[in-house]
């Protein structure tokens, strides 16, 4: 059995009479366990379905059914009460600013009624397990980011969670602080099983960590299933935009000369790795500068884009097209 | 003249005039948190929403918080004379300074609150925290520095009204100021309560701002 069960779950915001539907018709299992990732773009309604996972929002129909509970049916105290079993983690980490680290983590207990020398000793232990045993006396805001996220991760697991939902929680971080996160997050999952649901507007976040993806694009869920199967195959559209256009906003790195003409080739996985770009070069017998790439193998195939800048001479310019069309590869002008 | 006035009449009037502020901001301060509580809490982001009691609890402060303290002194003299016993002295000031006072705290306080990230109360909210416990070990304590400065405000305002009193024979600074000062023209007496209001209102104000700096870990 499913430990989050969500079930043709809707919601609908009404705003000065404005109603705008966040989220409908989502049907998803989480199994126990397991690294689950949602994915989408900003405004599809991810942040609204995680805070609907622990009922922090209430849905206007459908249902959340945790460890074979319907948290609708739940009072609200026992709703209380199942919270303390399910972790929670923010993109802008969200911790108490006026105490300190160990208070930080000590606050779930304490509102739990646990003893305060227990609360102590089991903040420690937390403390050493994200690695900042040394920091305990510290404020946040004499901290990183990376070290304020490792805070609040020990915060989340003092009650010993059995899931732990991560809203965007690498976002603020960067490249290298965002991997020892995940790093953290895969070691919480494997040793001690919490199952993880982590939302993200990063692709290499749920390639990297995630054992199964839903995609949500407009309220709805695009596409789920198997991370490698997806980003092997993706079959909504959006699912493609994500997967292989997934540098998409990265190409303001590459530099363009106004007189300059430049291809953008788009992989989609429909080429086995023969040698596209060192056949196209033979063939018209001149070399080519790649501006930027970002594509990779993923089973034998590949995926990904280039960009490369265009000769000067016409004819040139038309053989390489033609060469690109004969071979099936997508490519248009960057403008 | 100067010497004419007894130093011991300035030591009273400093000591009544601490009365004054220090009663008046403590019951002030009884009423303004619990009430600054409510008007956060019944507020459309706050925890439990209540328009209803919200607007009328906002109506009644905001009718208090516009009629000018000199009024209110005489529109409650009965009530007053029933707490008190009195119309006239230092304790006679209490009640209308309290009932001027509440009100304005309640409104810093509440704007205190609303300065607390409403992302912290949803983390806390996520550990199943209840909302007294919120309100207690999450906007009280977060919003704490920001309390404090509002308090080196509101007690020193309190301190100008109670001088204002005076008007109406409510002893300390104010009082010697009006009757020795005003009513028999010395200028030298005049000048002495004002001298010492103003230093009286600046330690004030810089041991409470030098208590919240201090308490901010967010520095
Ligand atoms: N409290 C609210 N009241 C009204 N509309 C809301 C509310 N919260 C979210 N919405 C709307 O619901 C939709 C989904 O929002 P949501 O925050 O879940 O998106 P998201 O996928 O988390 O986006 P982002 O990546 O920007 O965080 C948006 O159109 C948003 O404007
Ligand atoms: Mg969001």
């Amino acid at each position: 059995m499913a430990i989050i069960e969500i079930k043709n779950l809707k919601k609908i915001f009404n705003n000065q009479a404005v109603e705008v539907t966040a989220l409908q018709d989502i049907d998803i299992d989480i199994e126990k366990g397991e690294i689950f990732g949602i994915i989408g773009l900003s405004g599809a309604g991810k942040s609204t379905l995680v805070r609907m996972i622990n009922y922090l929002e209430k849905p206007s129909e459908g249902k959340v059914i945790f460890e074979g509970k319907n948290l609708g049916d739940l009072k609200e105290n026992e709703l209380r009460q199942v919270r303390k079993e399910i972790g929670m983690i923010f993109q802008n980490f969200n911790l108490l600013e006026q105490v300190n680290v160990i208070k930080n983590i000590m606050f779930p207990l304490e509102i739990s009624g646990v003893e305060k020398s227990k609360a102590i000793d089991r903040a420690r232990e937390l403390l050493k397990l994200v690695d900042l045993s040394e920091k305990e006396k510290e404020y946040p805001s004499k901290l990183s980011g990376g070290q304020k996220q490792r805070v609040a991760i020990a915060r989340a697991l003092a009650t010993n969670p059995k899931v732990l939902l991560c809203d965007e929680a690498t976002s603020a971080l960067d490249p290298k602080t965002t991997k020892q996160i995940l790093d953290l997050l895969k070691k919480i999952n494997k040793e001690l099983g919490v199952t993880v649901v982590i939302i993200t507007h990063q692709m290499s976040v749920i390639e990297s960590i995630c054992d199964r993806v839903a995609i949500l694009e407009n309220s709805r869920v695009a596409e789920i299933g198997n991370v490698k199967e997806v980003f092997k195959a993706p079959k909504s559209s959006i699912g493609k935009k994500l997967i292989f256009g997934a540098t998409v906003n990265k190409e303001e790195e590459f530099v363009k000369i106004d007189d300059k003409t430049y291809l953008r080739l788009a992989f989609d996985g429909s080429i086995t790795d023969k040698p596209i770009l060192a056949n196209m070069i033979l063939k018209i017998g001149m070399p080519v500068s790649i501006m930027y790439a970002n594509t990779k193998v993923i089973e034998g195939k590949v995926v990904g884009q280039l960009i490369i800048e265009m000769p000067n001479d016409k004819k040139v310019q038309y053989q390489i097209k033609e060469y690109l069309d004969e071979n099936e590869v997508t490519y248009w002008e960057v403008v | 003249m100067f010497i004419a006035i007894d130093i011991s009449l300035y030591t009273t009037a400093i000591a009544e005039t601490f009365f004054m502020t220090f009663v008046s901001s403590l019951i002030s301060y009884l009423i303004g948190i619990p009430l600054g509580v409510l008007l956060y809490s019944t507020a459309k982001d706050g925890l439990t929403p209540n328009a209803g009691i919200y607007n009328v609890l906002s109506l009644i402060v905001n009718i208090f918080r516009s009629i000018p303290f000199l009024i209110l002194l005489i529109l409650v003299l009965p009530v007053t004379k029933a707490i008190v016993g009195s119309t006239i002295g230092a304790k006679a000031v209490i009640p209308p300074l309290v009932i001027s006072a509440s009100p304005y705290i309640a409104r810093m306080v509440e704007s205190s609150l609303k300065e607390v990230d409403l992302g912290v109360i949803e983390a806390a909210k996520s550990m199943g925290a209840t909302n007294f416990q919120i309100i207690i070990k999450v906007l009280l304590s977060e919003s704490k520095p920001s309390l404090l400065i509002g308090a080196a405000i509101s007690i020193t305002t309190i301190l100008g009204y109670s001088a204002m009193a005076g008007a109406v024979g409510g002893g300390g600074l104010g009082d010697v100021a009006i009757r020795y000062g005003y009513y028999r023209y010395n200028q030298d007496v005049m000048l002495i309560t004002v001298v010492l209001l103003v230093i009286i209102v600046q330690i004030l104000q810089e041991i409470f701002m030098g208590i919240a700096r201090k308490s901010d870990k967010r520095l």
